[in-house]
């Protein structure tokens, strides 16, 4: 998921950038600094989600949890993903720097929204909850996937190719993090209810 | 109560691990004939002395013994047994105080040097020639070289990687509650 340094062209970047900078102080501003362990700690779990890989064809792509910070942190995520990126770009030397923008919010924006826009339906059913807790992960990879595909597009119009590629390639991985969202948040909403109600 | 044993456990944490005499470094190379084991603590502190224990890598029966030069250096032949097996050599260093490291040549490392082809020494020799000779030295020597750099160049992301980052991420959490504890807001309350 992370998209390397150098492959993108320059308006490309500096839309990813801009909208991640804004993603970014929203994040801050709506922030609940009395849970700031909360959100470093699942910055971390984001962290090293990313070095499980899950073999697909002759490649693998790895785990996000994405829809999993948005759903717990809200608007929160976009900095605790990102910091982790910065991270992640310095000590593994995923994506970059540069790129940092476009990743950020290729990963940060679908995990927001999916986490804003599926919150309220943990407060239904048990049902309802580990619905929400699988779309959450399901659609936060899916729009993360397309969102990399689009900058990848957008990029290089031959890239159309590879675009696809990233969208197939990406669907084994949309049904695992759906799964794992789901028992995680099920798991949360018995055993620590108060965690997710951790945004504004 | 808890507070001070995770104060304890920092520092703890804390202390060096990288000091200095705390692992023997060994590294073994052929060169014709003979193995020369090179084994130091730094880059800057020899192993004086050392033990040196040469065994098969199979077997791991003892082919020889010795004891390494104030510098840190022992040089011996390859031993007959251990060409006819073709198997490779493991060779074992211990210092004082219980350190020991040890270091796997390869069969295929002194085999094929013993079996390369020298080339032959002309009466006259010219510079292209000579050239040529040279080049095929150099790359029997630099093979084996070559291949330990490739072997260490590190690509997945390493434990010590992973802690650094968490480190990072919770320090950055309790920096920044630190800071958001002290604005006058808070202050002005305690009165």
């Amino acid at each position: 998921m992370h998209i390397s340094e150098g492959i993108l062209n320059a308006p490309v970047l500096a839309g990813g950038a801009a909208l991640t900078t804004i993603g970014t102080a929203v994040g801050l501003k709506k922030l609940d600094y009395d849970r700031i362990m909360t959100v470093s700690l699942l910055s971390a779990a984001f962290f090293v989600a990313s070095l499980i890989h899950v073999p697909v064809g002759p490649g693998s792509v790895h785990l996000l949890l994405g829809g999993l910070l948005g759903l717990i942190l809200g608007w929160g995520a976009f900095p605790a993903i990102v910091v982790a990126l910065i991270l992640q770009s310095i000590f593994f030397q995923y994506g970059g720097l540069v790129v940092l923008g476009v990743n950020g919010f290729t990963i940060a924006a679908p995990a927001v929204l999916c986490g804003l826009f599926l919150k309220p339906w943990l407060k239904g059913s048990r049902k309802q909850q580990m619905i929400a807790g699988f779309l959450a992960g399901f659609c936060a990879m899916l729009l993360s996937a397309l969102f990399m595909a689009g900058a990848l597009f957008f990029s290089d119009q031959g890239f159309l190719h590879a675009a696809g590629l990233v969208l197939i390639s990406h669907l084994p991985v949309m049904l695992i993090e759906g799964v794992i969202t789901m028992f995680v948040v099920s798991f949360l909403i018995r055993v620590e209810p108060e965690i997710l109600s951790l945004n504004t | 109560m808890f507070i001070r044993s995770c104060l304890l456990l920092v520092c703890l944490f804390c202390l060096p691990f990288q000091a200095q005499a705390h692992k023997i470094h060994v590294f073994a190379w052929v060169s014709g004939e003979t193995i020369t084991v090179e084994s130091n603590f730094s880059k800057d502190r020899p192993l004086v002395k050392g033990k040196v224990t040469v065994r098969d890598g199979n077997s791991h029966a003892v082919l020889l013994e010795g004891t390494g030069d104030e510098k840190g250096i022992f040089t011996f032949s390859i031993p007959a047994e251990a060409k006819t097996n073709g198997s490779d050599l493991l060779i074992v260093v211990s210092g004082s105080e219980g350190h020991q490291s040890e270091w796997l040549v390869p069969a295929a490392e002194y085999l094929s040097d013993s079996n390369s082809s020298k080339p032959e020494i002309p009466a006259e020799l010219n510079s292209a020639e000579l050239k040529k000779m040279l080049q095929e030295l150099l790359e029997q020597e630099l093979a084996p070289i070559r291949r330990s750099l490739a072997e260490n160049r590190q690509d997945k992301p390493g434990l010590r990687d992973i802690m650094g980052g968490i480190g990072y991420l919770l320090g950055l959490a309790g920096l920044v509650a630190w800071l958001k504890n002290r604005s006058p807001r808070t202050r002005k309350t305690d009165d």
